[in-house]
């Protein structure tokens, strides 16, 4: 029990230590000119608005490529497979790949889409290669809550002369929505986070505001790497940890949220 | 007494991988009519309800022969769409099983994905359905709340007026008041007066005056097998066969 208490107290501990020195420590830019102001300067002054619009549009494409994917996935696993070779193949290869070290895929996708496909570093590339790395958690999830469909449910469909496709669109994804919001958000939150993955595909400077999919782009992550590894003087880790704090503070509401959906959806579908 | 015979089942075996399940059974049910089958735990009746709309297909390592004829033609046939021939053979469940959604949208489920569209056809569909089944009076000002705040019993209603919603020629009911009070139990009894005057019913229960109150023909199956059947009274006044008496009469385990 004590033992409980400690550990609990510890991991508070730690992350409010963590929040505070960040916050502490990124105080005195932090303010609504820094979030949606021009950058000057190579980033030292005025805002951030190119980058945080860089991490939001790379991380929409990725959530657009890869929840209807892992939505897709997940459904086929568990509706149309037996358990099995295949399913365990594939579950063995989910795992995998959510095992891989970010950096790698940032090493897979600077390979496949500037080397292989020839394109441009754009936000198109940054959030395909967010979203392979996401995938797993979205399919894991997925799977996890279309699992938890009651039978008694799935049953009661059929019963009334429901196609198995009918059943899956009427009743089993609708019963499993908030646990598949979960894991997309939850995908979210590591999308946004990350700098590896995407660290040759964002640029540092000038700041660019993408416009389509195709064009380059900034993002907090690699903005932050760039001030700290650039740093010449306390000006520049000042800034960065500005740069952190609002990742740290987006990060916070994104669980919140995905938590008050979850909470609000699953309070309406089973009490 | 000459009711057309809706449902004739011949030699009707079922296997659950090796071991079988059912042994040769034959029963007719009449159109209009409530047929119930009793008899103990684990002797098959969910096997056996579960054959007449196929819901066993569901079941991986399901193995059946035999004919069950709808209407004079066999369900198991291979130009017979399962999915369709469950429109026309609705099942209630033991333990109520709406959908996590609004009363409104539990109904209109069937009549959607059969197709209808239409605003005030699915509405008229739901009304007739929730007076169908003798809900109507407790939800129709709140059509649209969820329908697992509603009480056990209401939400079994639920269930048949559900089941009402694809016009269905036959219901099944598998236990439908086994987790019911009293009460909730009286009220689908009485419903299923009205149910039979439109609809042929097979019930499955465990609750012996709950056969004799409903039903007008009873089936007794005893380890897969369908022993005896005959009008109710005759079953509860005048058993032929020992296994019957003793279930009946409480003596059997
Ligand atoms: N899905 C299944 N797989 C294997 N065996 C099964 C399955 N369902 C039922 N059985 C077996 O088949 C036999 C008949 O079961 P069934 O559920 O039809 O009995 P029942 O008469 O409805 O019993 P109860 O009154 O308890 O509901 C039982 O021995 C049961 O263990
Ligand atoms: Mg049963």
């Amino acid at each position: 029990m004590t033992l409980l208490w400690l550990s609990a107290g510890s991991i508070l501990l730690i992350l409010c230590s963590i929040v505070l020195y960040v916050v502490y420590r990124g105080s005195h830019d932090l303010g609504v000119e820094f979030v949606l102001g021009q950058p000057e300067n190579i980033w030292l002054a005025g805002g951030m608005l190119p980058a945080l619009i860089g991490t939001l549009y790379t991380v929409l494409i990725a959530l657009l490529f890869a929840t209807p994917l892992g939505i897709g996935a997940a459904v086929h696993l568990t509706q149309y497979t037996k358990e099995g070779r295949t399913t365990k193949l594939m579950r063995i290869g989910s795992d995998a790949l959510n095992a891989i070290p970010s950096i790698v895929f940032g090493l897979f996708g600077l390979t496949l889409f500037l080397y292989y496909l020839r394109m441009k570093p754009s936000v198109f590339a940054a959030g395909l290669t967010l979203g392979f790395m996401i995938l797993p958690t979205i399919i894991r999830t997925a799977e996890v809550a279309i699992k938890a469909v009651p039978w008694s449910e799935i049953e009661g469909s059929y019963a009334l002369g429901a196609t198995k496709l009918q059943t899956i669109t009427g009743v089993i994804l609708p019963t499993a929505l908030p646990g598949i919001i979960t894991g997309v958000i939850l995908g979210l939150g590591r999308a946004a986070g990350e700098t590896a993955p995407i660290i040759w595909l964002a640029s540092f400077w000038p700041p660019i505001t993408p416009l389509s999919p195709a064009d380059p782009f900034n993002s907090l992550t690699t903005t932050l790497y760039f001030l700290t590894s650039e740093a010449q003087n306390e000006q520049y880790i000042t800034r960065a940890f500005a740069v952190a704090s609002l990742l740290l503070f987006m990060v916070l509401v994104l669980n919140y949220v995905a938590r008050a959906l979850n909470n609000r959806l699953s309070a309406n579908i089973r009490r | 007494m000459d009711q057309k015979n809706k449902i004739l089942v011949k030699d009707l075996n079922l296997w659950y991988g090796d071991k079988q399940a059912l042994k040769d059974n034959n029963l007719n049910i009449k159109e209009n009519r409530v047929t119930a089958l009793i008899g103990p735990s684990g002797c098959g009746k969910s096997t056996f309800i579960r054959c007449l709309n196929r819901m066993n297909d569901l079941i991986d390592g399901v193995k059946i022969t035999g004919e069950v004829l709808l209407d004079n033609k066999n369900i198991y046939d291979k130009d017979i769409d399962p999915v369709a021939l469950r429109k026309r053979v609705g099942m209630v469940f033991q333990r109520p099983n709406p959908f996590p959604m609004s009363i409104f949208d539990n109904v209109a489920y069937g009549p959607r994905i059969h197709g209808i569209k239409d605003k005030t056809e699915l509405r008229r569909i739901v009304e007739e359905s929730l007076v169908g089944a003798a809900l109507w009076g407790e939800v129709s000002d709140r059509l649209n709340t969820n329908a697992l705040d509603l009480s056990g019993g209401q939400q079994q209603r639920l269930c048949i007026a559900r089941t009402l919603a694809v016009k269905p020629e036959v219901v099944l009911f598998d236990e439908p008041c086994s987790a019911l009070d009293p009460i909730a139990t009286g009220k689908i009894e009485d419903l299923m007066q009205d149910l039979k005057k439109k609809y042929t019913i097979v019930i499955v229960t465990h609750n012996m005056q709950q056969a004799a109150r409903v039903s007008d023909y009873t089936g007794f199956f005893l380890l897969g097998r369908l022993l005896e059947f005959a009008k109710t009274r005759d079953i509860f006044e005048n058993p032929k066969k020992k296994e019957t008496e003793d279930y009946i009469t409480g003596r059997f385990g």
